[in-house]
This record gives structure tokens, sequence and C-alpha cells, in this order.
């Protein structure tokens, strides 16, 4: 038995380690024989930041469908209690000290998930929206003012660890861990409620437990990728996580299709190149990103791939297809 | 021992007596039928039965033990399981899908089992994956597994409901008029199904329904509501027979072959 499932992994599992291998050697080659500028290497990392973070964020919106608007909250507090640690532990190797930062970044936002997604689950309703929208607001407050985080000045002088190996690696932990989860009975119990929770509920599915714990998985996925942010930029500022960055990442998990984990890659990877591509229209970019809501909702309500996921057996299917047509031209 | 019984429940929406002073106990094996005017409380005894609603007064009995302070998600453990009167399937999940997610209560591996891709995941999806598609086999929806449940026709969505309530091994089905909205032909089949649950999985069924030719057709015994009370109870003959029901349903004595058949 064990024997089988082990081929069974490999079989299942080996061209997309394969796939991915590839993909970490072609970028980081271009970065160490210098192709890409450093401006380059920094949109790259940004792009990897918000690929993670759009994730997230589609996990608890597209997959479990509860609206959440503070989602730079929990980046903010990810970020936060990452950046303290390292800045407090000089003594650690850095490479380790910022691993167990980001640790505990994840950590930290993951109890606040726990503790907003509580109360909040226990009522039936639209009530998550409301709460994480004054989260979000009540979490920004509250760095700006308390003694540790450095005020609305911000803090500085953090070491900037994120290169694009950790970023890579935070990355695949990220996609790996959705998708483990998501193809699983557990992942099942989640989408069942999305789809109706009162049959789920009817079916054994404990819906609140799932809420509960779909919501703190976000929130801890938010925190990663604020941990990596802090050591990126090298100083946090609270206005960065504002109400906006919430928005921000909401416009791109719509973008991409809600529950598409396809769609949400590509969504931030286009959404954070092409603002950046338009820096001259810097201050038209909220006028573009409502523009390009509203088209999208108009022409495609469901985002650029709905629910549906880009996979072997759709290639397998469009190849053929195309071969198929060329054949009947011929 | 009954496999369920009900003493003396009621529930009262301020006021409104939906369900009053209700008894009566089903045994294993059995096909029962509860009929009633509409408003007479059936679906909110299921709604009792599955713990949606608590009731007022009263206690609920499934195998000897009480439902009562039990959540909703955890009837299924105690053998309950149900359908419901305008289909409640998991559109955009796949039609095994659907059944798999009654399998959950009886879930082992862990999250972290599920996400490491541990031995304990592959062992149980594949037992998932076998014991899904048994089912579907059974019922004769083997060759539309992979289809997304909206795509399915009005009479499968009916049936897949059905197999993921089976899924969950429950002792007694609860089916909310199952016949809504079906053709004749459909009944036919509908008919045919619930007897394949009694003779395959060996469950008691509980089924609310309109349509008398199914309900004569197949269920054992009747239990006929009105105005949230058990009007009368017995063999479908010694129901339709019965001046009261005859009353209820028509508002006056009449022919009694005007129920149907």
């Amino acid at each position: 038995m064990d024997k089988a499932i082990r081929k069974n992994i490999l079989k299942k599992y080996s061209l997309n380690i394969v796939l991915l291998l590839l993909g970490f050697i072609l970028i980081q080659s271009l970065i160490v024989t210098g192709v890409l500028n450093s401006y380059a290497k920094q949109m790259i990392i940004l792009v990897f930041i918000n690929m993670i973070l759009t994730l997230s964020l589609n996990m608890a919106t597209g997959f479990l469908g509860e609206l959440c608007l503070g989602h730079a909250g929990f980046m903010a507090i990810g970020a936060y209690t990452a950046a303290i640690f390292t800045k407090n532990m000089p003594m650690l190797p850095p490479g380790l000290a910022f691993f167990i930062g980001i640790l505990l970044g994840m950590i930290m936002s993951g109890v606040f998930g726990f503790l907003i997604g509580v109360p909040a689950f226990r009522l039936e309703g639209d009530y998550l929206a409301i709460i994480t929208l004054a989260f979000g607001q009540i979490i920004s407050i509250f760095i700006r003012s308390l003694p540790f985080t450095g005020g609305a000045l911000g803090l500085s002088g953090i070491k900037r660890m994120t290169n694009f190996p950790w970023v890579y690696g935070a990355f695949v932990f990220t996609l790996v861990f959705i998708i483990c989860l998501m193809f699983s009975g557990h992942g099942r119990a989640i989408l069942s409620v999305r789809e109706d929770s009162i049959a789920a509920s009817s079916s054994g599915v404990n819906v609140v437990k799932y809420k509960v714990i779909t919501f703190v998985f976000s929130a801890m996925l938010a925190g990663l990728a604020g941990a990596l942010y802090a050591h990126f930029q090298g100083n946090l500022v609270p206005t960065k996580f504002d109400y906006n960055y919430s928005i921000d990442i909401m416009v791109m998990v719509v973008f991409g299709g809600m529950g598409s984990m396809t769609g949400s890659i590509l969504a931030a990877i286009i959404l954070t190149l092409v603002p950046a591509l338009l820096q001259g229209l810097a201050q038209y970019r909220m006028l573009l990103y409502a523009l390009m809501l509203i088209l999208m909702m108009i022409f495609r309500p469901d985002g650029v791939f709905g629910r549906k996921e880009l996979t072997y057996d759709w290639i397998r299917q469009t190849y053929r297809k195309i071969r198929g047509r060329w054949k009947e031209d011929a | 021992m009954a496999l369920l019984e009900v003493k003396n429940l009621s529930i009262f929406f301020q006021g409104l007596k939906a369900v009053h002073d209700v008894s009566f106990e089903i045994a294993e094996g059995e096909i029962v039928g509860m009929i009633g005017p509409n408003g007479a409380g059936k679906t909110t005894i299921f709604n009792l039965l599955t713990n949606v609603y608590e009731p007022t007064e009263g206690e609920i009995f499934v195998e000897g033990k009480s439902t009562l302070g039990q959540p909703a998600y955890k009837m299924v453990d105690m053998g309950l399981a149900r359908t419901f009167q305008n289909i409640r399937l998991f559109k955009d999940m796949s039609v095994i899908d659907n059944v798999k997610v009654g399998f959950h209560h009886k879930g082992r591996y862990s999250i972290a089992e599920a996400v490491f891709r541990l031995p304990p995941y592959w062992r149980e999806e594949q037992l998932y994956e076998e014991r899904a598609e048994e089912i579907l086999d059974i019922f004769g929806m083997g060759d539309m597994a992979n289809l997304p449940a909206r795509n399915l026709p009005y009479g499968a969505q009916r049936k897949l409901e059905i197999c993921r309530a089976i899924a969950s091994g429950p002792k007694l089905l609860l089916l909310d008029e199952p016949a809504c909205g079906m053709n004749a032909s459909e009944t036919q089949e509908l008919m045919d199904t619930i007897r394949l649950v009694k003779d395959r999985f060996h469950t008691s069924v509980l089924l609310i329904e309109h349509d008398m030719n199914l309900v004569m057709g197949i269920c054992e015994r009747l239990i006929v509501l009105n105005y949230g009370q058990v009007l009368a109870q017995g063999d479908p003959e010694e129901v339709r027979n019965n001046p009261e029901v005859i009353r209820a349903y028509l508002g006056s004595e009449g022919d009694p072959n005007a129920l149907g058949c």
C-alpha cells in the first residue's frame, strides 16, 4: 500500500516540482548574471509579495466566500512583528533571525485572525466585512500611537533581508499549502461552506470551525507577505497599511477571479507591473483601478479566470483542440 | 426500541404553535410518509429533527439517545441525514465531490496530514474515491461523476442530494418533498431510488410529500399533520378512509377516492 502511495506521489508531483525549480533557476540566473537591473529585481520581489497577498485573500474571499476588507491590517501585524523581532535580535545570525521573525509575524497575524474570526463567524451574514474594515483602521491607529512601533514616523533601519530566493520560497510554500489544503477533505469542506452553509452543516461539516480555520490561515499568509515586505523596504510607515491598500489587494482578487489561484497570480503580476510602468501617471492609478473594475464588472463579472484554474488537463484539451483545427484546415 | 422516537414535540414562534405536542416513532427499515396541507408544520418537524430549530418543549431520541443540545452538524454522527425542499447542492463542485462531502464527518486525517500529503491522506482519499464511485454507480450516475453539479438535469440533482445524504451512512433518511417539480416518469424513477435506499443501505426513510401516487405507492405507514398536530397515523389504506383526514384535505366529507390513486 505504502509503496503504491509513494509511486502515486512521484507521478503526480514530479512535473510540478520540475517546473517550480525551472522557474527559480531561470529568474535567479537572470538576476545573478546581471541581465535584470536593480529596479527590475525590486519589481520582481514586489510582484511575488503581492502574489502571496492575493493568494491569501483569495482563500478567505474566493474559497470561503467571506468578504475581508482589512487584509492590509494582517499584513501590517506580520510586518511589524517580524521587523521588531529582527531589530531587537542582532546577536542571532541574520538569516535565522529573519526566519524566526517571519514565523512570529505569521503566528501573530493568525492570533488576530482568530480573535476577529471567532466572534464574527458566530453571526450569520456579512458581519466579517464590517468587522475587518474596522480592524484595518484600528490597527493603523494603534501602530501610530504605540511606543514600540515608531509611531507616525515609522520604523526604520530594518535589515533588508528579502531577496529573490526568500520570496520565491515563500511563494512556493503559499501555493503548495493552499493547493494541498484545497484538494483534500478539508478543502472540500471549505468549498461546501461557500456553496451552501446549510447543506454543509447538515452533511456534517462544522461550518463555524472551518470558517475560522480558513480565515486564520488567510491572515497568517498575509502576515508572511508583511514580514517579507518589511525586510524588503527596510522601513515601515503606518500609512502604507491603510484602507486603500486593503482595497488594492481586493481589486487584484476580483480582477483575477474570486476562487481562482491562477487568476490571483496573474492579477498580482498585471496590477503590480501596470501601475509601475505608468509611473508618470501615478496620480491616475486609483482612477485606472476604478475604471478597470467597472469595465471588468460589465464585461467579465467573474474576473479573468472566474473560478477556473490553469491545469494540465486544460492545457492538454486545448492542445488537442488546436491540433484538431489544424488538421481540419490541412 | 424504535430507531426514532419523538416525544411531545412542540415549537412556538411568538405564540404561533407551528408544531404542537407531536409524538411518533419510526422503526428500523420502515418507509414512513408525512403528509398534510401546506403550513401544517411538516418542514418545521424536519428542521426540529435535524436540530436546525430548538424545540420549545419535548424531546427527540435517536436509538434511545437524546438529540437535545447537539449542534446541527453533529446530527449526521447520530445517524440522521436529510435532503431539502429546494435542492441545496454544492453547485460549483463536481458531482463526486458533492458525494465526498457526505463522508466528511468520518474523516480522520488532520489538516497537517493533508497539507504535507502524508500516508493517511492518500489512504483515506483513495477509499473515499472508491466509495463515492460505488454510490454513484448504484444510483446510475457513474458517468456524471466529474460534471459540475449545476449542470445536472433536475431529476439527477434530486438524486445527487440523496447520494450525498446516503454517503454519510445514515440510519434514517429525511426526504423533504423529493418529488416536487417532477413529472410522472421521474416520480416513478424516484420511487425506485427510495426503494433502493431501503434495500441496499438498510436505511429507514421519512418523507414529506404531496404527490399521493408516490406516498400511497411506497410508504408503509403515514403520519398526517394538520395545524401542527398529528391528525392520524396508520397504514395508507386506513388513513385514506379516515374522515378527519378527508375533511382536512377537502374541507368536508367527500369521495375518499379524491385523495388520489
